[in-house]
């Protein structure tokens, strides 16, 4: 989004980024005060709507969907999770039509690359494999409602906390006629007279404690900075989306991929400083991250956007 | 480094003002939607702005408080976009620059015109202005650029006319704009402000807020032309121009009315906490409440 800003506008802010003082007096490792609710979509399996600074605001949900492949195409097992980012007219008015398409396809094309290897850093993703030639896939729908800087950032934890509110029936696959086989939803008997059909379906839940996070990180003046506003977009000089997933085993955070948005230049050492830099944000927002997830209280679905 | 993730509000910033008592004061029977009747005698009085007449009666086209001039009834807007009045005070952005005139935007409704005779140019007032100056003009003044300026005559159509034809208006330098509902800014006789804090505020009555470390006529040289700085803002007065903006930031998103003492009551209020604190929900929530309580206190004790 192009927000105007005057020559001197940007002097003064480049200043005062260049002294670790930004103009909402955050220092330049900071992040806005961030608002993640799960369960906000009733109509889906797994959703989570995330605020960043109050205008950034980003809504992730999950369908589900039982899907039959060919066992001799891909004997190998894939990647479940499929990305697609819409950025609504909302948002701002150069994404009416088809206008943010090609910008949503290029954020998705991101985050595959980042969850290429998600069958490995989530552990128990390999349970989507349900049979041969069954897997549960698993869509996640992100739409921006409102953009006001460092989207990427809100949409990776949207996507955590909708991976993390996503449950997934569990079945039983039984052999049926000419070699195949037919796949029905798990109900635990309880015994008394109820009805199939009344007796809630066992579901599970993914472990998203090694999800990615892709934070962007920008070289404004000579300083790093995370979470920039559309002001302080407006003077960057080149930005990096790093994609870091938590090893908490030995306490490592690796880097799962890195892009660079935009144009701009960048030298080889600005790039490690500005790896290190997500990384040190990886760590904090992590340890937030989990804390949130933890001591969430459910509230109505939608209630939020009321307000 | 601060990471915080918390959860949703459990009420917004409006619903936790509209049930403290600063707002109770108001007369809800004044209060009207479109549609709805504004008197219970339509004979005795005359429509004004805002409403029109349906079957005999005097209804709202507006939603607003009903406002009563003898016999004259008429409707004001609570919120609604900038309309300019004569003499406004307004900081506005150059959009374009046309030829002989800089279109800007006040957040009205339509883009206001700033004229090349009615801005003052380096080397006095009765200077000619001629072909050299229209060539230059993007010189002077870029697209993207803030300025201050006064409402000179507004025309039929809504479109305002500014003008700049003093030292203490014209282009604006370093500082930090924010925006605010036109609404919440109170008229006053000043409008420029040089805050004991070692900086200035501008409150453009259009809802640009514009803070900086010094007014535009101290920078004036003999000529009348300003002097460009480039240099760096120090460090402290930084800070507290950051606070104010901070400031401003809390008064608007919890709709306090934004003049000269409640910008310093809550400057003063927020000195226990840390700037990056006042946009956090619980801090600025509870601050907020403290400033409407204490303003209202003045303006009780005033009257």
């Amino acid at each position: 989004m192009e927000v105007q800003i005057s020559d001197d506008e940007k002097l003064f802010l480049i200043h005062g980024v260049e002294s670790d003082l930004r103009n909402d007096g955050r220092s330049c490792e900071d992040f806005r005060p961030m608002i993640l609710e799960r369960g906000v979509l009733s109509g889906t399996n797994g959703s989570c709507r995330v605020q960043l600074g109050q205008t950034t605001d980003v809504l992730a949900g999950i369908k589900l969907e039982l899907e039959s492949f060919d066992t001799i195409a891909y004997p190998k097992p894939r990647q479940p999770i499929y990305f697609h980012v819409d950025f609504t007219a909302n948002a701002s008015t150069q994404f009416a039509g088809k206008g943010g398409d090609q910008y949503g396809e290029e954020v998705a094309a991101a985050f595959h690359a980042a969850y290429s290897r998600s069958l490995d850093f989530i552990p128990n993703l390999s349970k989507t494999l349900v049979a041969e030639g069954y897997r549960w896939k698993i869509n996640m729908d992100v739409s921006i409602l409102q953009w006001a800087g460092s989207f990427p950032d809100a949409i990776s934890l949207a996507v955590i906390g909708a991976l993390s509110d996503l449950e997934i029936p569990e079945v039983e696959v039984a052999p049926d006629d000419g070699g195949k086989v037919s796949v029905v939803l798990k109900r635990p008997r309880h015994g008394g007279n109820m009805r199939d059909e009344e007796v809630p379906v066992e579901m599970w839940k993914l472990d998203v404690t090694k999800c990615p996070l892709l934070l962007t990180v920008s070289k404004i003046g000579t300083a790093n900075l995370v979470d920039c506003c559309p002001e302080e977009e407006s003077c960057i000089r080149a930005q990096l989306l790093v994609g870091i997933s938590q090893n908490p085993e030995e306490e490592k955070y690796d880097v799962t991929c890195v892009k660079q948005l935009g144009g701009g230049l960048l030298e080889m050492e600005s790039v490690l400083e500005m790896i290190e830099l997500a990384q040190k944000a990886t760590k904090g927002i992590y340890e937030a991250l989990a804390k949130r997830l933890k001591t969430e209280e459910r509230r109505k679905p939608g209630h939020s956007f009321l307000l | 480094m601060s990471y915080e993730i918390s959860g949703p509000p459990l009420i917004s910033p409006w619903m936790m003002l509209s049930m403290s008592e600063a707002r109770t004061d108001i007369d809800e029977t004044k209060i009207v939607i479109p549609g709805q009747p504004v008197c219970d005698a339509p004979q005795q009085f005359m429509r004004g702005h805002g409403t029109y007449t349906r079957d005999g009666e005097i209804v709202s086209s507006l939603s607003g408080v009903v406002q009563q001039l003898n016999r004259l009834l008429m409707v004001k807007t609570i919120k609604q976009r900038y309309a300019g009045e004569v003499g406004d005070v307004v900081v506005a952005r150059v959009v374009e620059v046309q030829s002989k005139r800089w279109k800007c935007d006040v957040t009205s409704r339509l883009h206001a015109n700033l004229p090349l005779g009615s801005v003052l140019l380096p080397g006095g007032d009765f200077r000619r202005k001629d072909v050299e100056d229209e060539e230059k003009m993007s010189e002077f003044l870029k697209k993207g650029e803030l300025i201050c300026a006064e409402v000179q005559q507004v025309q039929h159509d809504g479109t305002l006319m500014l003008h700049t034809r003093n030292n203490k208006y014209g282009k604006l330098q370093q500082g930090i704009m924010i925006k605010v509902p036109p609404h919440l800014i109170k008229k006053s006789k000043k409008h420029f402000h040089t805050l004991p804090y070692g900086m200035a505020v501008i409150i453009g009555c259009n809802g640009n807020v514009w803070v900086t470390p010094s007014l535009p006529e101290t920078t004036v040289e003999e000529d009348g032309s300003h002097i460009t700085e480039f240099q760096k803002v120090p460090q402290d007065v930084r800070l507290a121009m950051i606070r104010v903006a901070a400031c401003i930031r809390l008064l608007r998103d919890y709709s306090i009315a934004i003049f000269l003492n409640s910008l310093t009551t809550c400057y003063e209020m927020s000195q226990p906490y840390d700037i990056k604190e006042l946009s956090e929900q619980d801090t600025s929530s509870r601050l907020a409440y403290l400033i409407a309580a204490r303003l209202m206190q003045e303006f009780s004790s005033q009257n």
